[in-house]
């Protein structure tokens, strides 16, 4: 029995985590904007609408933990009685990669002003290439420093845009 | 209505006036080009191409531009089919149907689907266009912030007719769009949510969140997949395909004239453009359809919607453009710039004084429209390939040109840091079930809602009287709420039908 409850609320935890959060920044925002307000028109659009977004979270919060009781409550009615059940509330697919993808994005995007975008993007397709199990020297060649380059010499030369680039 | 001795001055100047004839198709394949690249937009390729106009005469400069405008009209299309990644902001409505359609392997289908319902748009666009151009300015004055918000509130209305999660969520999405589009400096001077930071002033630019809400968080879901068609069998293009959906656009002659009628009206609209257009072409096509379960999941009549709608706002957008010499959008600031290049001002004088001009502008964008559905075969074909691609390569390649796109459109980090972390926020959204599109409608027209609420506040006083003035507020409101009644309704329909037929039953 614990170990069939257990996914669901587990599943459950990071989307009450991300609904709070949304809820706390509608609730931070509307009285921010409420109390610095100096008139009628400055709140009359957010401070209703921080109230609507903050009850639509608490009732969407509220509908997933009921699903969640439901879901552990119903009888295990599947043939292969050991299946794992299989959580209700967030996506289940892979997570660990997307993370990585987007951390080195962050770290892409951080570097930008003093790598520029024709190294900072050569070392971030790079790295994506390799974090995507591509280990072929003449990929990261090609598509690595070829194609980033090609990118930048695009907008940098063709479409004239003043980007921050360290050699080009 | 039409003046028939302009209309043959205006046949004749195009006739006469080969190089007209001879910019249009790079013209049309730049704005493919440009449209196809998340990142690039329009109008900076229509800005950028500018100074090249210079030494043209007014008419070849004119439909040069206007080329490269109904080009990127569809080819927004492309990455919005083939990778859920709208290409432009009119492509958004185009992932819901495209995308599923893609991944079950009938892109070629989706292409020609779009491809036809871009140029039987464009066309509907331009010939209201050329019946309606002198008597519809006169309209368009009468436009005041009672019209206009309710223009806008109808526009808040899509966030619940494109919800296919819960209720809660969508309507949860659409604020956070709608309370994002209120940062920076307020229509009175207020700042909100700044953070002190002279970055935000401004607010959080559009696009670049728009980037990062849809196509940063559909890179990030395909990091650690091979390829964006599963099936290695599927992963081709065939011409008969393209050819197909077509075909199968020009059967259902009925949907795409709706959302070329739709896209025209909410193009005239100034500031509410292609990205307005087809969600809103999307969502009535949604409400009509005998079948709405399938939307979302392939549903041809999704797709076609949005394509002529949005292709159907180019034309709408130069009747303001044309009649008042207002620009209706970042594309006809552009041409209107182009204009002023050749010492020419739009407005009721230019239209009386010139009407073969305007004809010939009009007539010479039917063609292109028409050109575009010859070269737009070709560029899908080839487009097409994408799908062979590894994911592996291709997600950064994006996401590195969506960072530079960014940049460009911002003049600084702030467009990439947008789009980064706008990523991370639409990743997440997806994750746990919220609407990422309820937030994108939120972010588009939460700016102009604010300012016309405001605005009729301040104009009215604060009283409800004020709108037993606005005749058109009034009309625009009841058309609102008969659009909105169906789907109240439904659900009693329904009851009573089930209680009907148990009874007979028992």
């Amino acid at each position: 029995m614990t170990q069939s409850i257990s996914p669901y609320w587990r599943a459950l935890v990071p989307a009450l985590v991300f609904t709070g959060a949304l809820a706390a920044v509608f609730a931070f925002y509307g009285f921010d904007v409420f109390e610095r307000s100096r008139g009628l028109t400055d709140w009359v659009m957010i401070a209703p609408l921080s109230l609507i977004g903050i009850f639509a979270l608490a009732l969407s919060a509220f509908q997933e933990i009921r699903a969640a009781k439901q879901a552990c409550s119903q009888p295990q009615t599947s043939p292969d009685a050991d299946a794992k059940p299989q959580p209700t509330a967030p996506s289940h697919e892979p997570y660990m990669k997307p993370l990585a993808f987007m951390a080195g994005l962050g770290v892409y995007v951080a570097t930008l002003p003093w790598l520029g975008f024709d190294l900072g993007t050569i070392l971030f397709v790079c790295a994506s290439l390799l974090l995507q199990g591509e280990r072929r020297w003449w990929v990261h060649l090609g598509v690595g420093v070829g194609a980033s380059l090609l990118l930048c010499f695009l907008f940098r030369s063709i479409l004239l845009v003043r980007m921050p680039t360290l050699f080009m | 209505m039409l003046d028939y001795s302009a209309l043959s001055d205006a046949l004749s100047l195009l006739s006469r006036d080969v190089s007209a004839w001879l910019v249009v198709p790079p013209g049309i394949l730049i704005g493919l080009l440009f449209g196809a690249v998340p990142g690039l937009s329009i109008s900076i390729a229509m800005a950028v191409f500018l100074p090249a106009t210079l030494y043209m005469d007014f008419l070849p400069a004119i439909l040069f531009l206007t080329a490269i405008f109904t080009g990127g009209g569809f080819g927004g299309a492309v990455p919005a089919i083939l990778m859920n990644i709208p290409g432009t902001s009119g492509a958004v409505a185009t992932t819901f149907d495209g995308y599923p359609m893609a991944q079950s392997g009938r892109h070629g289908q989706a292409l020609g689907l779009g491809l036809a319902g871009s140029v039987i748009g464009t066309i509907i666009g331009y010939l209201i266009l050329l019946f309606l151009v002198n008597s519809v300015a006169g309209w368009v004055l009468k436009l005041g912030p009672a019209e206009m918000l309710v223009v806008a509130i109808w526009g808040m209305t899509l966030i619940a007719a494109l919800n296919t999660a819960s209720f809660t969520k969508g309507v949860a999405a659409g604020v956070l769009g709608l309370l994002v589009a209120t940062i920076g400096y307020s229509d009175t001077g207020q700042m909100r949510g700044t953070f002190g930071s002279m970055y935000l002033l401004d607010g959080v630019p559009t696009i670049p969140a728009l980037i990062g809400l849809f196509a940063a968080s559909e890179l990030f879901s395909l990091v650690g997949r091979d390829f964006i068609i599963r099936e290695e069998r599927l992963r081709v293009i065939h011409l008969s395909a393209i050819l197909d959906g077509m075909r199968q656009c020009a059967r259902n002659p009925w949907q795409v004239i709706r959302g070329g009628l739709i896209g025209a009206c909410v193009g005239v609209i100034p500031g509410v453009g292609a990205s307005v257009a087809n969600l809103a072409s999307y969502a009535v096509a949604k409400r009509a359809s005998s079948s709405p379960q399938t939307f979302g999941h392939g549903a041809p009549e999704g797709l076609i919607a949005s394509e002529a709608a949005n292709s159907s706002s180019e034309g709408g957008g130069m009747v303001t453009l044309l009649a008042l010499g207002i620009p209706g959008g970042a594309g006809t600031a552009i041409l209107l710039g182009a204009f002023a290049m050749h010492n020419v001002t739009g407005g009721p004088r230019f239209i009386a004084e010139n009407t073969d001009v305007v004809y010939a502008l009009i007539l010479g964008n039917i063609a292109q429209a028409v050109l575009l559905g010859v070269m737009g075969i070709g560029f899908v074909f080839f487009a097409g390939r994408i799908v062979k691609v590894p994911l592996s390569m291709l997600t950064p390649l994006v996401m590195s040109v969506s960072m530079m796109g960014a940049y460009a459109l911002t003049g600084n980090m702030v467009g990439p840091i947008t789009v980064a972390g706008a990523g991370v926020l639409g990743w997440l959204m997806r994750r746990f079930g919220f609407p990422v599109a309820a937030t994108v409608v939120g972010l588009m027209i939460g700016s102009m809602a604010e300012g016309e609420l405001v605005r009729t506040i301040q104009i009215s006083g604060g009283e409800l009287s004020y709108f037993a003035g606005r005749p058109i507020a009034i009309v625009l409101t009841c058309l609102l709420l008969a659009s909105l009644l169906p789907r109240f309704l439904a659900p009693l329909f329904r009851k009573k039908t089930t209680q009907v037929a148990s009874k007979k039953i028992s």
